[in-house]
């Protein structure tokens, strides 16, 4: 029997996942439900339920629902579970250096920013660095840049410093 | 000798034997009789002989041990003699040094007593001499002397002057890189506390919205610098 090869829109679960972090607890969630397929006590989708927060549940429910997947079907919930923990596996991520944790409104604002622009959905890899007093440094695909206000506030400060210092 | 015997065989055996016996019997008696006499007057005449002797020795030793007896008398008496002459040299000896030392030591306090005496002319005749020549050096000379000094003290003013500019140079050299020093330290210092306190006040007056507006102005300028092309 061969297996079907679903397809996803480069923007799926960009509106559930938008860290890392909250990818890896994605997949390894979905290895415990692809672990108790065979369980007689449940069902996979009780599983599922019992899991997932409710609004990646909700989403992952609508999605199957899109690739007219029956539930009922352990073989064929089975292959596309699989191909959803490939598709989130290879999701970009954009490492993100910032001065406060963001607030998860904020997160989904600058991450729908973001994959509008790059014309799909991304995750980020937040890293807190308070030094950095507003803005952010980014990483991304092997390049780094400085974005943040550290590095302008220190050019100002420095010449501001040598102008006081030229009055002593 | 074997005829006598067998004469006296003869004469045996004959009948005159018993006169013979008896003749020859007292031919014997008379030789043995005067035989004992005679080594009875040997021993009696040795036995004088010896007593004799025996009294000579004792005489002579009594004789010797006097006679030593008095030369060891002889020769104390000698000793004593001698020994009594001795001391009277001692003494007299003795007092004869006594006499010596004092007129040594007489003769000695006189040489030494001259010895100081001449010393002390000789100092006082130096002394007046030295005076004497010092009252000698005349005004030129102390002049001479008196600008010699004076141009050693102008020399040493200068040389001390020149020190002088020296350490002042060196000390206004220490001062200026002290003052580098201190400079950079409260550079340093003046920077942190405007970074703490900027860091401090900035970050508490930024607001999330305006944290997210700054990220947001962030992505666009790496938008736009092309960040997240491929």
């Amino acid at each position: 029997m061969t297996e079907t090869t679903y397809i996803f829109s480069p923007f799926d679960f960009g509106e559930v996942l938008h860290t890392k972090e909250e990818a890896v607890e994605f997949i390894a969630m979905v290895d415990k439900i692809l672990d108790s397929f065979f369980n007689a006590k449940e069902t996979p989708n009780e599983k599922m339920k019992k899991l997932l927060p409710y609004q990646i549940y909700d989403y992952l429910q609508q999605q199957a629902a899109k690739q007219r997947i029956a539930l009922d079907d352990k073989e064929m919930f089975k292959n596309y579970l699989n191909q959803v923990k490939i598709f989130v596996q290879h999701i970009p991520v954009v490492t993100i250096e910032i001065p406060f944790l963001p607030t998860s409104n904020m997160l989904t604002n600058i991450s729908n920013y973001l994959s509008i622009y790059l014309k799909r959905t991304i995750l980020f890899d937040i890293v807190i660095n308070k030094n950095l007093i507003a803005g952010a440094k980014l990483s991304y695909n092997g390049k780094y840049k400085d974005f943040s206000y550290r590095k302008k506030f220190d050019l100002e400060l420095k010449k501001e410093a040598e102008a006081i210092i030229k009055t002593l | 000798m074997i005829n006598i015997f067998n004469f006296l065989r003869v004469f045996a055996t004959s009948q005159s034997l018993p006169v013979v016996t008896m003749l020859i019997l007292f031919i014997l008696i008379i030789f043995a009789t005067s035989y004992f006499y005679y080594v009875y007057k040997r021993e009696k005449d040795f036995e004088d002989s010896h007593e004799k002797l025996e009294e000579d020795y004792d005489s002579i030793l009594l004789k010797a041990h006097k006679k030593a007896e008095e030369i060891v008398t002889q020769a104390a008496d000698k000793a004593k003699a001698l020994l009594m002459n001795t001391k009277d040299v001692k003494d007299f000896a003795d007092k004869d040094i006594e006499t010596a030392v004092q007129k040594e030591k007489d003769e000695i306090l006189q040489s030494f007593s001259a010895s100081i005496n001449g010393i002390r002319n000789d100092a006082l005749n130096y002394v007046k001499k030295m005076a004497d020549d010092t009252q000698s050096l005349t005004q030129s000379e102390l002049m001479s002397f008196r600008d010699g000094m004076q141009k050693n003290l102008v020399q040493v003013r200068l040389s001390e002057t020149q020190k002088l500019t020296d350490e002042a140079k060196k000390t206004f050299e220490e001062i200026q890189d002290f003052k580098a020093k201190q400079l950079e330290k409260v550079k340093e210092q003046l920077s942190d506390i405007i970074v703490r306190v900027s860091e401090s006040v900035i970050g508490q007056s930024i607001t999330p919205a305006d944290h997210e507006k700054l990220i947001l102005e962030g992505l666009e300028q790496a938008k736009q610098e092309g960040f997240f092309d491929a």
